[in-house]
């Protein structure tokens, strides 16, 4: 019954969001309407001067790590914060008492020949392309963020092909993965930070990159130092994606059975010492 | 409606969207649910590019279509795979 | 034909030949008995339909650039594909997915018509 009662809580509660949101959307512009403010000023003035102000020849680039900088900044830290929550979460939940010690889960070794020649292959690929949607920002699709994803995919392929080769009862509570994650994550975030600081330091506001002293065309500067932002950005967010990996994956009890011309060995010695 | 090739195409992106997501929250098994999602993310992306938004395509495609994914499954893994209702 | 190229119809042949492949998976997905030979045709018909389909693409983009990141592409699916096929077919062994046996489904089958119980 309560739970009856708090399902038609939240419907409710759910109905007039979705009532009231739908009349919100009554009074914004139709979509692409040419006469609404956004059209009229906000998108001529990118359009027109992106490419001489920041050097960056993909505008979505350049609204995002240079004019709506502190947007992103906010964005990173989001992200940040959902790696820690998870790893806070399921950090308690693993060390509680209903819990044995997690097994090596999703993040063991995968003893396949073909399985581990094919992460051979295409890792170092995977790696090298996410470091190319990174630099490559400024002109095509990609920068730090969907680099940073591909780039903490690539490890996420490493690690589930070639997870520990043997669970480490006394180091495993999550294993030594997540604290360089969380490294990476943090080397990140503070990064931009420092950058936007920087940029106080040389008389600028918070995020103004063009008093940078990085050479003499202001717009070059910018570009430079929007590189430098989306190389953050991408090291904060393969950190996170790491972190969340690591703490949602592992712990997961491998089941199944071996099959039968494998060798049953190590599951044997798992469950017994 | 117009029946450019272009306009088919995203209505049946948004099609497949509406039909994988109402079938992940009907279904039982989580399981199926997460990969649905994949399918769903999918979609979404190739909508997104379809409209031109390319950029928030590649994000959705990394984000949605492969992280997320492979985090359900995980999560799905560590908790439980039947939904009893 | 008039207004359509030789290399649109080679194009063309090699999309329509993706697609039979294609569906090919389709009618194995939907007609073989149990999960390995149902990987068994999406894995193999998956890689040859998409691998025409990007050697299509190559040729109709008149551009030498794009053509070698589709051959990237095409590469990249070579050697995924079958691995994921490979992946998935390992780990339903080890779930202890079932395997399709022409006695257990003659089993199966006499039970369903009301023949000896077990």
């Amino acid at each position: 019954m309560k739970a009856r009662l708090r399902a038609a809580a939240a419907a409710l509660i759910l109905g007039g969001l979705f009532v009231g949101l739908l009349a919100g959307v009554r009074d914004l512009p139709p979509i692409g309407d040419p006469s609404s403010p956004a059209s009229t000023h906000v998108s001529p003035r990118f359009i027109e001067e992106a490419r001489r102000e920041t050097g960056a020849l993909n505008m979505v680039t350049a609204v995002l790590a240079d004019y709506r900088g502190y947007d992103t900044l906010g964005e990173t830290a989001v992200i940040f914060a959902a790696g820690l929550g998870a790893f806070v979460i399921l950090a308690a939940s693993i060390g509680g008492p209903r819990r044995e010690t997690p097994g090596p889960g999703l993040s063991h070794r995968v003893d396949s020949l073909l399985l581990d020649t094919a992460a051979r292959v295409l890792a170092p690929f995977l790696l090298l392309f996410a470091v190319y949607v990174l630099v490559h920002g400024h002109v095509s699709p990609g920068g730090g963020f969907q680099g940073g994803v591909l780039f903490g995919l690539g490890l996420v392929t490493l690690r589930l092909v070639w997870g520990p080769p043997r669970p480490d009862r006394a180091a495993s509570r999550f294993g030594p993965g997540v604290r360089a994650s969380f490294l990476l994550a943090s080397a990140g975030l503070l990064a931009y930070i420092a950058i936007g600081i920087a940029a106080m330091a040389f008389g600028g506001a918070f995020l103004d990159y063009g008093v940078l002293p990085l050479g003499q065309d202001p717009a070059h500067v910018r570009e430079l130092a929007t590189l430098g932002v989306e190389a953050a950005v991408f090291v904060a967010v393969s950190g996170t994606v790491a972190v969340l990996f690591e703490t949602i994956a592992v712990g997961v009890a491998e089941t199944g059975r071996p099959l039968p011309n494998e060798d049953p060995a190590p599951v044997e010695a798992r469950e017994e010492g | 409606m117009m029946l450019d090739p272009g306009g088919l195409i995203a209505t049946g992106l948004l099609a497949t969207m509406l039909v994988t997501g109402a079938v992940a929250l009907l279904v039982n098994d989580l399981l199926v649910a997460a990969a649905l999602f994949g399918v769903f993310s999918f979609a979404a992306a190739a909508w997104f590019a379809a409209l031109g938004a390319v950029d928030v395509a590649f994000t959705e495609a990394c984000v949605g279509g492969a992280l997320t994914t492979i985090l359900l499954v995980a999560a799905t893994f560590r908790t439980t795979r039947r939904l009893d209702r | 034909m008039p207004g359509i190229s030789a290399v649109e119809a080679v194009a063309a042949a090699l999309l329509v030949g993706s697609l039979a492949f294609i569906l090919a998976a389709v009618v194995g997905i939907l007609r073989l008995p149990d999960f390995y030979t149902r990987l068994h045709a999406v894995g193999k018909c998956d890689t040859a339909g998409l691998a025409l389909a990007t050697l299509a693409l190559a040729l109709l983009s008149g551009d030498l650039v794009l053509a070698l990141k589709l051959a990237a592409v095409w590469a990249i699916l070579a050697v995924a594909n079958p691995t994921g096929t490979h992946a998935l077919a390992r780990a339903a062994g080890r779930a202890g997915v079932p395997v399709w046996t022409a006695d257990g489904a003659a089993r199966r089958k006499s039970r369903r018509d009301g023949g000896p119980s077990r």
